[in-house]
């Protein structure tokens, strides 16, 4: 039975065309895939950057505060949170947490610490 | 065994060629046009990235000649004047300094932020690859405080 299969030359040629198919789609499958997958790694490196800058402003806002302590959530004109900070002084230093903010979702954290207007510690989280 | 394969001519109907090139011709233009898409895809993606990378330069560059080691300005006046002299940048009737793709706002929509802090825009324009002609940008925000 198996030997009259492979005598039976019919249909080869539709064969050999589903084997070059195949192989063609999963060629171009996997260059698609790389493509995309970097697409992706470019978005999350744009949010983190546009995030970053934002967490910046949160850390520029807190060293303008006064007291000893402070916290706030500052939003655009659209309602849109922007940034969140909160600060606390101990002695000459203020420590500061600010997060930036990306389709009101938290995406960055920077943790830090300044001393006489310069920064002393430094902190970066990119968050999910 | 292959060699029979080659030599035999038996299964090459005129229909079987016919359906397996449809099939091959189908398949072959669905893979150029998702390869070109995704390609265009790609380098827009890249577009986007190094515009935005180039308004991050643009912000540091902003920061770094704050104050007083590498003095430029302390203020916003002297921030307009530092990009308008130094930098080369140009006022458009809007308020915002324009240089080649790079356009800087100085002024912000929102309300309640201090005096004291100078809401700072970047946003840098860049071609679409997936529509020519058509030119998207990216927008970079922050604040700096007044040395």
């Amino acid at each position: 039975m198996t030997l009259k299969l492979m005598n039976n030359k019919k249909g080869s040629a539709f064969l050999y065309v589903t084997m070059v198919v195949f192989i063609v789609l999963l060629m171009g499958g996997m260059i698609v895939s790389l493509l995309t997958s970097e697409i992706r790694v470019n978005k999350i490196t744009e949010k983190r950057i546009e995030a970053k800058y934002l967490a910046e402003a949160g850390v520029e806002h807190a060293m303008l505060g006064s007291g000893t302590a402070g916290s706030a959530i500052i939003k655009d004109k659209d309602g849109n949170t922007l940034y969140e900070y909160t600060y606390s002084v101990s002695g000459e230093s203020i420590n500061i947490t600010s997060y930036g903010y990306l389709d009101n979702k938290i995406k960055m954290k920077i943790d830090c610490s300044v001393k006489n207007d310069s920064i002393t510690v430094w902190n970066e989280t990119p968050l999910q | 065994m292959f060699d029979r394969y080659i030599r035999n001519k038996k299964g090459l109907s005129l229909v079987e060629v016919l359906v397996a090139a449809a099939l091959l011709i189908l398949v072959f233009t669905g893979f150029v046009n998702a390869f070109y898409y995704s390609a265009n895809l790609k380098v827009n993606s890249q577009n986007r990235l190094q515009a935005l990378l180039k308004a991050q330069a643009c912000l540091e560059e902003i920061r770094g000649s704050r104050g007083e080691e590498s003095y430029e300005w302390s203020d916003i006046s002297e921030l307009e004047a530092w990009l308008e002299d130094e930098k080369e940048y140009t006022e458009n009737s809007a308020g915002a300094y324009k240089k080649d793709n790079i356009v800087i706002s100085l002024t912000s929509p929102d309300t309640g932020i201090p005096d004291k802090l100078i809401p700072i825009y970047v946003e840098v324009s860049y071609e679409d690859q997936m529509d020519k002609g058509k030119q998207r940008s990216v927008k970079l925000m922050t604040r700096l405080r007044e040395f």
